[in-house]
């Protein structure tokens, strides 16, 4: 039999540690383990037996770190280590197999880390190609705390392999990634991929894991197995032991058999006695039949949203139709516009936000990749992707870091069989249009048929109704009075008779009417009525929220009426500073007033002389008080916030207008290869644009050519690098070194930690900038002359 | 563990001068700071205590040297060694990285007081140390101070498990993230 066809059916055996039979074998502190595979392998196989001995059907490769970030000879050791299991299996007359082991890289994935999603894969994909050539019967992910890592691995054995792919995860005692994510999420997210088996090692010892053990079974559907460490470490005279002993350690597994698993190993610590204790102790056990978990669930990196009765708010804000502004601002690659629409959304009370940056003059795929990557760097909230162009979805759904929202699937075939293959592949609750081709019907016996179709097709690709959200689409009533009501008995149909959860544009509705908002919390709260489970609408509409927060809190969903009181004092709580004018607003970093009294002077001034009169004046005062150690670095950057509060708003005053404000000059500014620190570049950027400044900024950890190119693209004549380590100024050199090479008329200032005059002199430089404020002196001295 | 900063360490971090009082706005944002900041960090620490051999010029333990005379004179009483590390986890950066899209002022704030926040529990970590180990120890010495070569930073991490117990990683230049993450080398006087 195969292990698939075992895995989940019959209770299986995994081994127990490794490293720690190495160490008693002598591997010495420092050496990497898996040349031993090559070195010692009569030590490989001695442990390997030793397992069997014990009764295992499993055994583990000594593989777990055997990726090219620290071997050149990846395939041999593999390939070694896969022989060396696999020869050792030969004299037992009973089903085995081998895993091939994978641990993490050892290096955190971006955006946590400096290791790009795309490395991490290719490194994975090397591994896995090279186990399965050598005749592994699965592939074991282990050890692993961060999901985005996960998912690289994943992909990386799913389309290179045809092997059952298992993943092992370390959680601490709360029961919480180290990227993040808890049980809940790390489920939703792993089933989203696919796996064969979700399981548990290292870190803990049985009793901690017993605990989340229990969590994890109340959202998996897929068979869990559970390598603990013989006990939590103990720390003695400073070196590490574990204590739990072989008959304790057999005890307890039983237990987390009783609760579930349905496969049981060791880590950290367990050694042969360990697992022939445990397997003596519960190999005479049935395991528990896996029963199906019936719930719709979307995951960020570290959170997961399920739909249940209380309504789901997604934020629709970041899409272009309809609003100049973000137009603007994805014309321009002003990612930072994009992503302060999303906290604002995240912070008004949004769950999951819809992303849609589709715009025909732009190229579509990769602003939806930036626009991803960029949103979920910094916030946990779940993605919508949204798209229609295919390349975009893919390419969106390849790096999102969780099981998104996908926007969207609808019953025309062409439709369903591009979107559903990708669906099932990388995961996702997918939004399910209730239209064809023959366009949208007028009646809901028309949608639910609709409805129906989808359902059943999705099926057959193997996608789940819980992964399937409907919705029956609103049109507006003032074209056809009954819009509304077929709309909401689609709703109350599609939840009552088809069992699915539901999702509605709702702002459709009042198409063509005066004053929408009131229509639109209205209808919002009639859906919620008939059952809507999530609405798209704007969080930041007051209006909207009031219908969302007073629904929850009548329906009885909103525990102890927190969310309906805070929603309702927040607006009381509004406090009214004494009137002050916008330059002394600007100078002591009052936002709220900047605000008021830039609407205040746009009403009897020009745009440019507010900037020149009053904000640039306020800057300068700052920015010398700064020079002159009056004021530190945040009072600067108050000051700086403020200000960019009052352009913003003379921005959206031009744009409105049809007219553009005028830039001093184009800069670019990044941080240099192999540098993650980005901080001090980040605010030279704001200083700059605030002081009228074009900035494109490249990013941290750029590599020079990338610089160069950029450079030439835009034709931009002053460039600003940061490194922050004696480490990166060399990539700093070089980068300096190709600008002179490879374009004329370039000047380079320099700024960082660890530069002084002389250091940027020699590096080639032209500027150095010791602070924050000297990199807007230099750009003014620059475009003077 | 609950945290504390310093105001006047994170003040100094922040440019100013030793004993000088920040302004009451200056004080909110770091107070903002530091409430968010608790709600997602994770301080965790380990250590492993070794014996070490002097060389001419630097230490050997279990083998692998680490070449600085301020390190040697630095542990000139000690009897044996200890390797420290301490982080407060990834999530302050995703605040940081966070704060630099939406407000520049607190980036700056949130990143001094969280290189505070690390000290505190560096300092607490050492506390506990004493009490286990039931010895005085010297203050800590990190990889990439005076003449120890930053590049120490990889064979510190092949004595102490800081990716497999702190998950904290190591870039190909030596950059530990977390970023709010400490390495030392503390001195046991028995």
């Amino acid at each position: 039999m195969t292990f698939k066809e075992k895995f989940g059916k019959e209770i299986l055996f995994f081994d127990g540690a490794m490293g720690t039979m190495l160490q008693k074998n002598g591997l010495k502190t420092g050496e990497l383990p898996e040349n031993m595979n090559l070195t010692h392998p009569d030590v490989l196989l001695k442990i390997h037996r030793e397992y069997l001995d014990s009764g295992c059907n499993v055994i583990t490769t000594n593989t777990f770190g055997a990726n090219s970030l620290k071997f050149n000879n990846v395939d041999e050791i593999i390939s070694s280590a896969v022989s060396l299991a696999k020869k050792s299996t030969e004299d037992y007359d009973r089903d085995t197999f081998v895993a091939l082991d994978i641990g993490p890289i050892g290096r955190l994935l971006e955006p946590c880390g400096d290791l790009p999603f795309n490395d991490a894969y290719e490194l994975f994909k090397e591994q896995v190609i090279a186990g399965e050539k050598a005749g592994a019967d699965l592939v074991l992910i282990e050890t692993m705390g961060d999901l985005y890592e996960i998912k690289a691995a994943v992909l990386a054995a799913k389309e290179n392999t045809d092997l059952p792919v298992l993943v092992s995860m370390i959680f601490d005692e709360k029961g919480i990634l180290l990227t993040g994510a808890d049980i809940k999420t790390a489920v939703v997210t792993l089933e989203g991929l696919g796996v064969d088996g979700i399981g548990m090692n290292c870190g803990l010892g049985p009793d901690q894991m017993l605990e989340l053990l229990k969590e994890m079974q109340k959202y998996s559907s897929t068979p869990i197995f559970i390598q603990p460490n013989a006990g939590l470490p103990v720390s003695v005279n400073g070196k590490t032991t574990y204590n739990v002993t072989a008959e304790e350690f057999a005890r307890k597994q039983l237990s987390i058999l009783h609760n579930g698993a349905c496969a049981l190993g060791g880590c950290c610590g367990t050694t042969p006695e360990h697992i022939r204790a445990m397997i003596d102790l519960c190999k005479n056990e049935k395991i528990a039949e896996i029963d199906k978990k019936s719930y719709t669930a979307v995951s960020s990196y570290s959170k997961a949203v399920i739909f249940n009765e209380k309504p789901v708010i997604i934020g629709e804000r970041i899409n272009p139709t309809g609003k100049k502004l973000l137009k603007e601002a994805l014309r321009n690659n002003d990612m930072d516009y994009i992503y302060r629409e999303g906290v604002a959304q995240a912070d008004a009370g949004a769950d999951i936000l819809d992303v849609n940056v589709g715009l025909p003059e732009i190229d579509e795929p990769t602003m939806m990749v930036n626009a991803v990557k960029g949103l979920q760097s910094i916030l946990d909230t779940p993605l919508q992707i949204d798209t229609s162009d295919t390349e975009a979805m893919e390419n969106a759904l390849r790096i999102y870091n969780g099981k998104p929202m996908i926007n969207s699937v609808n019953g025309k075939e062409e439709s369903m069989n591009s979107v559903f293959p990708l669906v099932k592949k990388y995961g996702g609750v997918v939004v399910c249009l209730t239209l064809d081709e023959k366009g949208i019907p007028e009646t809901a016996d028309g949608r639910m048929a609709i409805a129906e179709k989808i359902v059943n097709r999705a099926l057959e690709y193997g996608i789940s109704k819980n992964d399937l959200v409907f919705d029956p689409l609103c049109m507006t009533v003032s074209t056809n009075k009954e819009n509304a009501k077929i709309t909401l008995e689609c709703v109350r149909r599609l939840k009552n008779d088809l069992g699915v959860h539901t999702v509605l544009g709702v702002s459709n509705v009042s198409f063509g009417l005066p004053n929408r908002e009131l229509l639109n919390s209205t209808f919002f709260t009639l859906a919620m009525q008939n059952g809507l489970s999530a609405g798209i609408i704007n969080p930041k509409s007051e209006m909207m929220m009031n219908a969302y927060y007073s629904y929850n809190a009548l329906m009885g969903y909103d525990e102890n009426f927190e969310a309906y009181i805070s929603s309702v004092t927040e607006i009381k709580n509004e406090t009214k500073n004494a009137d002050v004018d916008l330059e002394t607003a600007v100078i002591k970093g009052l936002k709220e007033q900047a605000k008021q009294e830039t609407e205040k002077e746009l009403q009897t001034k020009t745009p440019l002389e507010i900037i020149d009169g009053i904000l640039i004046p306020a800057l300068d005062k700052v920015g010398k008080d700064f020079e002159n150690n009056k004021v530190f670095l945040p009072g600067l950057l108050m000051s700086a916030e403020t200000a960019g509060v009052s352009f913003e708003i003379i921005k959206e005053h031009l744009v409105k207008n049809g007219s553009e404000s005028a830039k001093k000059g184009r800069v670019i500014i990044a941080t240099v290869k192999g540098d993650i620190h980005d901080i001090g570049k980040n605010i030279v950027k704001v200083l700059l644009e605030n002081y009228g400044y074009d900035v494109i900024d490249l990013g941290k950890d750029v590599t020079p050519q990338s610089i160069v190119d950029k450079v030439k693209e835009h034709n931009v004549k002053l460039v600003g690098l940061s490194a922050l380590m004696t480490t990166t100024v060399s990539a700093m050199e070089e980068t300096i070194k190709l600008l002179k090479e490879q374009t004329t008329g370039v000047a380079v200032m320099v700024g960082g930690a660890v530069l002084t005059e002389e250091y940027a002199e020699m590096i080639g430089a032209d500027y150095y900038g010791k602070d924050a404020m000297s990199s807007v002196r230099i750009a003014e001295k620059f475009f003077l002359s | 563990m609950l945290l504390k900063y310093d105001l006047c360490e994170t003040a100094r971090y922040m440019g100013y001068k030793y004993g000088e009082e920040p302004s009451k706005e200056i004080c909110e944002l770091i107070e903002i700071s530091y409430k968010e900041l608790c709600k997602v960090i994770t301080p965790k620490y380990i250590y492993k205590e070794y014996d070490f051999t002097r060389t001419e010029d630097g230490i050997v333990i279990d083998g692998i040297e680490f070449k600085s005379q301020k390190l040697l004179n630095h542990l000139r009483n000690s009897a044996s060694i200890i390797l420290f590390g301490a982080t407060i986890g990834v999530g302050a950066d995703t605040l940081v990285r966070k704060y630099s899209v939406t407000d520049i002022a607190m980036t700056s704030v949130a990143h001094c007081v969280g290189a505070s926040l690390v000290e505190n529990l560096c300092d607490m970590a050492c506390e506990e140390l004493k009490n286990e180990i039931k010895a005085e120890h010297r203050p800590r010495f990190s990889p990439g101070y005076g003449d120890l070569d930053i590049s120490s930073q990889k064979d510190f991490f092949k004595l102490l498990p800081m990716t497999t117990q702190l998950g904290v990683t190591l870039s190909e230049n030596y950059m530990m993230t977390p970023t709010k993450t400490v390495t030392a080398f503390i001195g046991v006087i028995k």
